[in-house]
């Protein structure tokens, strides 16, 4: 069974989705519930995050302080003790469900691109495959390093970084990230 | 003093915790939208009905405005993960409520009777009426197609702009028991400040409830839902300016022709009451951020009784 680990930003990323601070961590906090809701009948999770109150209800859920010095450093400190295979899901594909990351893992090495060229989500065989690509064109180097083929899995595919992303998105998501939603546009938030 | 409230969902039920508060659980009815019911997951769910009895009940989630607070989502968690439909947020202990009431309504009672059985159980004291037992379902033309309310609201996220409504199943309605009696013996009745549209219209549609209003011997108070003719939540103010021709208090107050003696504006408005008509307006504070904001203008509107 693949160790899942989600890299979970905290409200400090996501800045183009919304212009108040609040509005943008109560949809980030959402989406990365729905991903972790999702993670959970997969495998053992951690989750690798700046602040420690995003898992005050997840006591089956390791939690890893985030070094603060991108993905690809925050990935590996989750990574160091695991062994075996390994799958990463972003935090914010709020539309992945258990079948998505179950697909993923069994095909490992695999990733799923975003739109954009990144890398959404990766699975390895092994721990020790992992390497810190991430960023601009990740997709393309992960396939280079470890020889992961791209997967097409949308709701994998489908990140959200603006609200546009998220309204197109709305009959797919989470609950979670529904309700956020929901209370984003009915102006309670 | 009887009062009857007319009532959509989470504004609407806001207002009624107010009014309870100040006339008294018993004393007051609650006659509910029922258009926007849906069936989902097999499920019949009467989203302003449920609103209304959490809010009652003290268990709505404050800062939604609808569901209940401490929600989790494992059931949806698990409908998501088999492929089921997901697009309409059931928390856990929702779909408590809305399995007994599906269960309830298959073996054949009534919305009326369910609504009160589990409201009682909820520790609700006052009643809550919905607009008929019948099937009654708003749907809404818009430029991108005709649409049923909740695949308008939730699915599309009220995006469309809506050229015209329609209640199917009116013709045939008739008025829950109770609703008739409630308005015959009322003292006062009043309109929460829910959308007149998509809350409010499908209540009048029952033509008998409708004619019952319109004979009434008593006062009826609406309570605009717009402030600075704006709608605190929702596509009121949308729907005002596009059907109405505008978001004044005249706008407001044409959506409930020979129905209503007084409309309850907000201070924002106060400078735009022409073209109200034989409607008495009452100026107040109207934004209901918490339990004594929603008493004041509980108060307000109690009080101000035209003769």
């Amino acid at each position: 069974m693949a160790t899942v680990v989600i890299p979970f930003a905290g409200a400090a990323g996501k800045t183009r989705l919304h212009e108040s601070a609040e509005v943008r961590r109560l949809l980030a906090v959402a989406m990365f519930e729905d991903v972790l809701a999702a993670c959970r009948p997969v495998g053992p999770v951690r989750v690798v995050a700046p602040d420690e109150d995003v898992l005050e209800d997840a006591l089956d859920v390791e939690l890893i302080p985030d070094p603060g010095t991108g993905q690809g450093a925050a990935v590996a400190a989750a990574l160091e003790g695991v062994e075996g295979p390994v799958t990463i899901v972003n935090a914010d594909v709020p539309c992945v469900v258990p079948a998505d990351i179950r697909l993923l893992a069994g095909t490992a090495p695999a990733l799923v691109a975003a739109a954009d060229g990144t890398t959404n989500a990766l699975s390895l065989p092994s721990v020790d495959l992992f390497a810190p690509l991430y960023g601009p064109g990740s997709a393309e180097r992960f396939h280079d390093q470890c020889g992961a083929v791209s997967m097409a899995l949308p709701n994998l595919a489908d990140d959200v970084d603006t609200m546009d992303d998220l309204i197109r998105l709305q009959l797919r998501v989470g609950p979670r990230t529904l309700v956020a939603l929901d209370r984003v546009q009915r102006g309670a938030a | 003093m009887n009062v009857v409230v007319l009532s959509g969902g989470v504004g609407g039920a806001r207002f009624v915790r107010g009014v309870v508060a100040v006339a008294g659980a018993t004393s007051t009815t609650v006659i509910g939208n029922v258009g926007d019911d849906v069936e989902v997951l097999g499920l019949h769910v009467s989203p302003d009905l449920d609103s209304i009895v959490y809010a009652l009940a003290g268990l709505a989630d404050e800062g939604r405005g609808w569901g209940r607070a401490g929600e989790t989502w494992r059931a949806l968690d698990t409908v998501r993960e088999l492929g089921g439909e997901g697009w309409f947020a059931l928390g856990d202990l929702d779909l408590g409520l809305h399995l007994v009431r599906t269960q309830a309504l298959r073996a054949g009672e009534a919305l009326s009777a369910v609504t009160a059985r589990l409201a009682e159980a909820l520790g609700v004291d006052t009643r809550i009426l919905p607009a008929t037992d019948g099937s009654l379902r708003t749907w809404l033309d818009t430029p991108a197609g005709s649409f049923p309310f909740q695949e308008w609201f939730v699915a599309r996220g009220h995006r469309d702009e809506v050229d015209a409504l329609r209640f199917e199943g009116a013709d045939t309605a008739r008025p829950a028991p109770g609703t008739l009696e409630a308005v015959a013996d009322a003292d006062l009745i009043l309109v929460a400040p829910s959308n007149p549209y998509v809350s409010i219209h499908p209540i009048l549609a029952v033509d008998a409830l409708r004619d019952a209003l319109a004979a009434r011997r008593v006062p009826c108070v609406a309570v605009s839902p717009l402030i600075g003719g704006r709608a605190v939540k929702g596509p009121a103010d949308r729907m005002l300016r596009r059907l109405a021709g505008g978001t004044s208090p005249r706008h407001v107050a044409a959506c409930y022709p020979a129905l209503i003696d007084a409309l309850v504006v907000d201070e924002a408005d106060a400078d735009d009451l022409d073209g109200l008509g034989d409607v008495q307006p009452i100026v107040t504070r109207t934004l209901m951020s918490d339990d004594d904001a929603r008493r004041r203008l509980a108060e307000v509107v109690l009080g101000a009784v035209p003769a």
